[in-house]
């Protein structure tokens, strides 16, 4: 009887390839000309007006310089790519270890959210030179400093989305007498998947932009950061751009891997489905 | 013999194990294939064995009861008397629909059953303990009016949610789901997501998954409330072949007239806020039903009634 409404099986790869060119067109391509319009029309201002490099070089010349410096750019950004990831996943982890410990508990769900807010309003960049003397002139402080940054946006998330479990499903889960352990696996952990791959991504732009920040401050001489410092001092506007270029492409890149991700694990959520 | 090795299987499900449920999970492991060929076999009810009586109620064939259940809510400043003095108790085997205008409370019934609220007054019992212990012992199957199914889950893994709670062993599950895919009519669909399957689609796979573990009771809250009226009618005369398959007692609860008397053998009509049970009907009709009951006279007798002592609930409420 329920042979004449058959549903037609998913064919995978099919999907695939129809969401991945509706995301091109909508997310890519579009965009993609404007940027390019714009970059456009930057070459031609600053050929028109004569503008000196130092104030704002041409699009071509920052490509040429990051082109011609590219081994040397990359190898500064693998130093602070390496401090960023690792304050992402320090602060990450630990932030999401405290939302699923504490989100059934308001009474300690509450003021961890209090703590959250606060600690999204501290400027933690101004704290940096207390964490270099605190935390000595290694890669330490920036960790640090990125793990904070980042903690709150994903504690934030997190907790939002494990609390955001659809209440019906909550009763029946406890209909089945279902352990705290048992709910969280096999409901609230999969609802708040959405909210806390949109905390990463957020959070992995934040990590890079803080630690190149915080690299102002002094450490080791071979990141994007100190690059830039040196740089900017000696009036080599082109260098910074081109610093500035490699710290953007390789965050973009980070921002689509976990894009990539997010979409194929989660085929299944109402925003994230093509049909 | 059978009965042995599937009680014996059934040793590893961390289930409350009486020798009902594994009579029914017998029974149902035994089915042919073909439902519609054991309709005749129906009719041949063996007696259950009785279980001891705690005192907890006064019928001792009593799968729920209710005594004088009250329930409040209070919010702030506020209080809300949702339901009064109900005193109701259902026979094992039995379908009894509780018919209602909407905020009486008749859900709230259902939920105080399920152990998912608790009344203000008065106890309920299920299988002669109380809900919390019943639940527990997962005595009762639910099905709410939205199915509820779990989107990341396909409908294999929706059916066999329950018994991955319950710690059944693999082989197990893949058996039990295997075998409720086949009554409710989805065999084949076991792949697909649910948001795949259409609304009457996803609620037989809610039904499905509250009947997966065999248990003897079966609560159900307005199942079909979100259904057109055409997918409703069907879903009634599936629900009628999957009951006579599985046979749990079912307490139903719905604002449909039509669907109570077609499905029932007792109807149960609810007075506006505070809800109040003002009325029991039996419903006579003869088994197994099907579409064609829908024709009867004597459906249609019963439907009147029906309207007319909840139209007479209603009235009450003006005086």
């Amino acid at each position: 009887m329920n042979s004449q409404i058959a549903v037609m099986p998913p064919e995978r790869s099919h999907r695939l390839a129809r969401a991945a060119m509706a995301y091109a067109a909508g997310y890519v391509l579009t965009p993609a000309l404007v940027f390019l319009g714009l970059i456009a029309l930057w070459e031609v201002v600053v050929g028109a007006l004569d503008i000196p490099a130092y104030l704002l070089p041409k699009p071509t010349v920052i490509v040429s310089a990051f082109v011609g410096d590219f081994a040397l750019l990359l190898s500064y950004m693998e130093g602070t790519l390496s401090e960023a990831m690792r304050g992402l996943l320090a602060g990450g982890v630990a932030a999401f270890l405290l939302a699923a410990v504490s989100y059934r508990t308001s009474w300690i769900a509450k003021p961890l959210a209090m703590y959250s807010a606060f600690l999204k309003a501290v400027p933690l960049i101004a704290l940096t030179p207390l964490a270099v003397v605190w935390l000595g002139i290694g890669a330490a402080p920036r960790i640090a400093i990125a793990a904070l940054a980042v903690a709150p946006i994903v504690f934030t998330f997190t907790a939002k989305g494990l609390a955001a479990a659809d209440p019906v499903a909550r009763e029946l889960m406890h209909s089945y007498s279902a352990g705290h352990l048992q709910t969280f696996r096999a409901l609230d952990l999969p609802s708040a998947l959405p909210h806390i791959f949109s905390g990463i991504r957020i959070s992995v732009s934040t990590s890079i932009i803080i630690t190149v920040i915080a690299e102002f401050f002094g450490g080791e001489l071979t990141t994007i950061g100190t690059y830039i410092r040196t740089e900017a001092g000696n009036l080599h506007t082109v260098a910074v751009w081109s610093a500035v270029l490699m710290a953007c492409t390789v965050t973009l890149l980070l921002y689509g891997i976990v894009s990539v991700v997010d979409h194929l694990a989660l085929g299944w959520h109402p925003a994230r489905r093509s049909e | 013999m059978r009965c042995a090795i599937v009680a014996a299987k059934l040793g590893a499900l961390d289930v409350h194990l009486d020798r009902d449920r594994a009579d029914r999970l017998d029974r149902q492991l035994a089915a042919a294939p073909d439902p519609r060929q054991k309709l005749g076999v129906m009719s041949m009810r063996t007696a259950p064995p009785q279980p001891a009586v705690t005192g907890l109620d006064t019928d001792e064939d009593a799968a729920i009861s209710f005594s004088h259940i009250s329930k409040k809510f209070r919010s702030v400043g506020s209080s809300l008397l949702a339901l009064s003095d109900i005193s109701l108790s259902v026979r094992k085997g039995e379908f009894v629909s509780i018919i209602g205008p909407s905020g009486c409370g008749k859900s709230t019934l259902l939920r105080i059953a399920a152990d998912i609220t608790a009344p203000t007054d008065g106890a309920a019992a299920i299988n002669h303990k109380p809900p919390s212990r019943a639940r527990k012992d997962r005595d009762y199957g639910i099905v709410f009016q939205s199915p509820t199914l779990f989107d990341w889950r396909s409908v294999r893994r929706n059916v066999s949610l329950p018994l991955e709670v319950m710690n059944a062993p693999r082989p197990q599950r893949r058996q039990r789901v295997d075998k409720m895919l086949d009554v409710v009519g989805l065999s084949g669909f076991d792949r697909h997501y649910p948001w795949q399957l259409s609304g009457g689609m996803q609620q037989r796979v809610a039904i499905a998954r509250a009947l997966v573990f065999a248990p003897a009771i079966l609560l159900m809250d307005e199942p079909f409330g979100a259904l057109d009226e055409i997918t409703r009618d069907r879903m009634n005369l599936e629900l009628m072949r999957i009951c006579s398959e599985t046979r749990p007692t079912v307490l139903f609860v719905t604002h449909s007239v039509p669907e109570a008397v077609l499905l029932s053998t007792r109807v149960v009509v609810m007075s506006p806020r505070p809800g109040r049970i003002v009325a029991t009907l039996a419903i006579d009709l003869p088994h197994p039903r099907n579409a064609l009951t829908r024709q009867l006279p004597h459906f249609f007798e019963l439907l009147t009634s029906a309207r007319v002592a909840l139209e007479r609930a209603m009235d009450g409420q003006h005086e």
